[in-house]
């Protein structure tokens, strides 16, 4: 399933919880170290595998923001003075908390951690990518604590 | 009215009757071909029966009108039908006309003077030159839209003049506002200044904002409209308190948002908006705290403190910032109630009360006492310290005070909790002197952060002795500054010198350099530059982020170069104060604070430019 050619793909899927796809470029969406993670080959996550992030937890409209974000942020990397970023007011407290998921610093060392069906010790790091590959979503609060 | 219909487009100036009457949907044309159509009929009748035509003649039908009248105004009375039906219609019309004249009257009487007359009519010929307005009720096209609607006194004027419809105008007038608001931008000193402050903040560190910075600032500015802030993790609670409290719109509506009975901590910074209900609010909302922390609480009275101690059982971690109202007492009474169980305390600006005694209770009744900060308590003194040292669980101690305290009491502190402390931070202790730093040497053996600034006395020997040698782990977190000879007719200092200079410093980084992240020396004047040199050059700094060298006046350029290019992490260089320093290139992602060049912003800072491209641009520079 995980090719060579899947794993340089230039862009990248992202899934809100409400269905909404969004194709955005690999480089702007790993400036979320979550998605980073999630997608670095190495770590043998469901999403690497996919090309894919699903987000459960964040809707079409708060996605689409924080896309154009991923790419707003990329224009504006290296200069001076950069003009806000504009977005709707109601969506604020919303994109907050996307923005505090995708964007928390997940430098925590990783444990070995269980899938749900058989339970076996993995450890992320070094687990080589198969097809029990489990979504980095799943354990992304074990991760995180 | 008249020339849209007709299609063509052309309009020139046209008289303020012509203008009034089409306002009012009574057209010329209209008039002259009915007028022309009845004279046709009447004609045809046989009889040259226009008598009603003389009675015509009115501020409707101009030249054509009164010729045709001229032609057959001998005719009359014949037609007695026909003149009763026109006077009937000229009087009905005029009616109508001095309906509309009377409601503009008392429309514009509301606005102004009554008595004034003549000026409607001057408004009437310098408004003929505009496209006339249908009046309320009658139909128009929308400008936009196109589409046919009912004027009402509320449709809104659009880009060209013309009405709009309903839908139409109120995205019209949003689109306005936008528009305004983004013309009547704050003014350029201040908005450069802003950029600045952000900067220094370490907000903006190049390139965008986070998203989560956006997001938090916007619902600052909006904070008068939120109702609730729903299940956000506690850390983002936090930042959002922390901002609230920067932008002073902590107050009895806004704190609501920040009490959730699950919390487990409550934090204002700014709690100088709080009254006493407030207060109560606070404790009655999240009786499970474990952390409070309250700044500026300056109306934080005794009955709150006892209200805080019958509801919070769980309270850990305090800290109190200018709650001037509690009393001795109640101080007492919180140590003996909450004592056993807290583990922090931080109390900052209390001069109305909090003494030694109250110390003296604290350390009696708080066995668990791990971290201690007490600053600005203006009661407190030498036996306070004395008190403290004996904190059998302490491992972070901040003291900040204000009388004079000998160094034999501070030496003491050292050597009795010393080889358990991890946070050191003498304030100001003007009188510590080299006794102190070597029992620091002796003692200590787990800190990694130490501060000891503003002292005069401490000689150079003495620092070179504390960080040779000891078998302290090398610190994280040293602070330093304004520890130099102060006297101003000899300012290079005695031969010996006094303070942090060239050999402590030397044996500072030596130590710690490994894994120092903050390093504070300003105002150490007696550093030369070979030190500096030394330190910096060819060496590797890989953790150190934040760098004060104000003031170090012996600093030039090249140890500009040399810190960027020792200090891989480095993000904050401050160096005010430090005239030697010209010309720097600032590599990216570094902020350079401080160096003066009066038409330059404080901070110079670098954009896109790797270190080593840096440097060479620097060296290029010197060499022309």
């Amino acid at each position: 399933m995980a090719t060579e050619a899947s794993d340089l793909s230039d862009y990248v899927t992202l899934v809100s919880s409400d269905e909404f796809s969004f194709v955005v470029q690999r480089t702007a969406a790993c400036l979320s170290p979550a998605i980073k993670r999630m997608l670095d080959p190495t770590n043998g996550f469901l999403e690497a595998k996919m090309n894919t992030c699903r987000f459960d937890n964040i809707t079409g409209v708060v996605l689409e923001q924080v896309c154009e974000y991923f790419y707003y942020n990329q224009k504006h990397q290296n200069s001076k003075d950069v003009p806000d970023m504009d977005f709707p007011t109601e969506l604020c407290l919303e994109i907050l908390i996307a923005a505090d998921y995708l964007g928390r610093n997940m430098n925590v060392p990783i444990g070995n951690l269980y899938t749900q069906n058989e339970r076996p010790r993995i450890n992320f790091v070094t687990r080589p990518i198969n097809d029990n590959a489990i979504a980095f979503s799943s354990v992304y609060d074990m991760l995180c604590f | 009215m008249s020339g849209r219909r007709s299609g063509n487009g052309i309009r020139g100036p046209q008289s303020a009757l012509t203008d009034f009457l089409a306002a009012n949907n009574i057209d010329a044309n209209q008039i002259r071909n009915d007028f022309v159509r009845r004279a046709r009929e009447a004609q045809l009748d046989g009889n040259a029966g226009e008598g009603s035509s003389t009675a015509q003649i009115d501020q409707a039908a101009e030249d054509a009108v009164i010729a045709a009248a001229a032609e057959i105004a001998q005719a009359e009375e014949d037609e007695e039908e026909e003149i009763k039906s026109a006077k009937k219609r000229k009087r009905k019309e005029k009616a109508a006309i001095d309906r509309i004249k009377k409601a503009k009257k008392s429309k514009k009487g509301k606005k102004r003077d009554p008595d004034d007359d003549d000026d409607d009519d001057d408004d009437f010929t310098l408004d003929s030159y505009k496209k006339s307005k249908p009046a309320p009720g009658q139909f128009e096209n929308c400008e936009l839209c196109d589409k046919r609607f009912t004027v009402t006194p509320y449709s809104k004027e659009g880009p060209d003049g013309g009405l709009l419809c309903a839908p139409c105008g109120k995205s019209f007038k949003k689109d306005l506002k936008k528009e305004q608001k983004a013309i009547a931008k704050k003014p350029a000193g201040r908005q450069r200044r802003k950029v600045e402050s952000n900067k220094l903040d370490g907000i903006a560190v190049g390139g965008a904002k986070s998203l989560s910075q956006l997001c938090i600032e916007r619902a600052v500015q909006h904070h008068e409209d939120l109702e609730e802030l729903g299940d956000i993790p506690e850390a983002l609670l936090g930042r959002l308190s922390q901002i609230f409290s920067k932008k002073r719109v902590m107050n009895a509506k806004t704190l609501p948002l920040f009490l959730r009975p699950e919390l487990t901590s409550v934090i204002v910074h700014d709690a100088a908006y709080l009254n006493e209900e407030d207060y109560t609010q606070i404790f009655a909302v999240v009786p499970n705290m474990r952390n409070l922390c309250l700044s500026n609480a300056c109306r934080f009275k005794d009955e709150t403190m006892a209200y805080m101690l019958e509801r919070c059982k769980e309270l850990r971690h305090l800290t109190l910032y200018a709650a001037n109202l509690v009393s001795d007492s109640l101080w007492l009474r919180l140590f003996t109630e909450a004592g056993g169980k807290l583990e922090t305390i931080k109390l900052k600006w209390l001069d109305a009360a909090f003494d030694d005694a109250s110390v003296e209770g604290m350390v009696i009744n708080c066995p668990n006492l791990r971290r201690l900060k007490l600053k600005h308590c203006g009661r407190i003194g030498e036996s306070a310290i004395t008190a403290i040292s004996r904190l059998q669980a302490l491992e972070h101690v901040s003291l900040q005070i204000q009388g004079a305290v000998s160094s034999g009491v501070l030496t003491d502190l050292v050597k009795k909790r010393g080889a358990s402390l991890s946070t050191l931070s003498l304030e100001g202790f003007v009188d510590g002197d080299d006794d102190l730093l070597q029992a620091i040497h002796d003692e200590c053996h787990n800190l990694s952060k130490l501060r000891f600034n503003g002292n005069d006395l401490a000689s150079d020997a003495a620092y070179t002795a504390l960080f040779t040698e000891w078998s302290n782990p090398p610190l994280a977190f040293a602070d330093f500054s304004s520890n130099r000879d102060v006297d101003n007719n000899n300012p290079a200092g005695p031969d010996e010198p006094i303070g942090l200079a060239s050999n402590g410093f030397r044996a500072l980084m030596e130590h710690s350099g490994s894994n120092l992240r903050h390093l504070d020396i300003a105002s150490c004047r007696h550093i030369e530059l070979g030190a500096f040199l030394d330190v910096f050059e060819s060496k590797h700094y890989p953790l150190l982020e934040y760098i004060n060298l104000s003031f170090c006046n012996r600093i030039d350029t090249t140890v500009v170069a040399c810190i960027f290019k020792s200090c891989p992490n480095l993000k904050q260089l401050v160096a005010f104060g430090c005239f030697d320093v010209r010309d720097v290139v600032v590599p990216s992602n570094i902020a350079l604070i401080g160096v003066p060049r009066a038409q330059d912003a404080i901070e110079q800072f670098g954009v896109g430019i790797e270190v080593e491209e840096a440097l060479l641009r620097m060296r290029a520079e010197m060499e022309t």
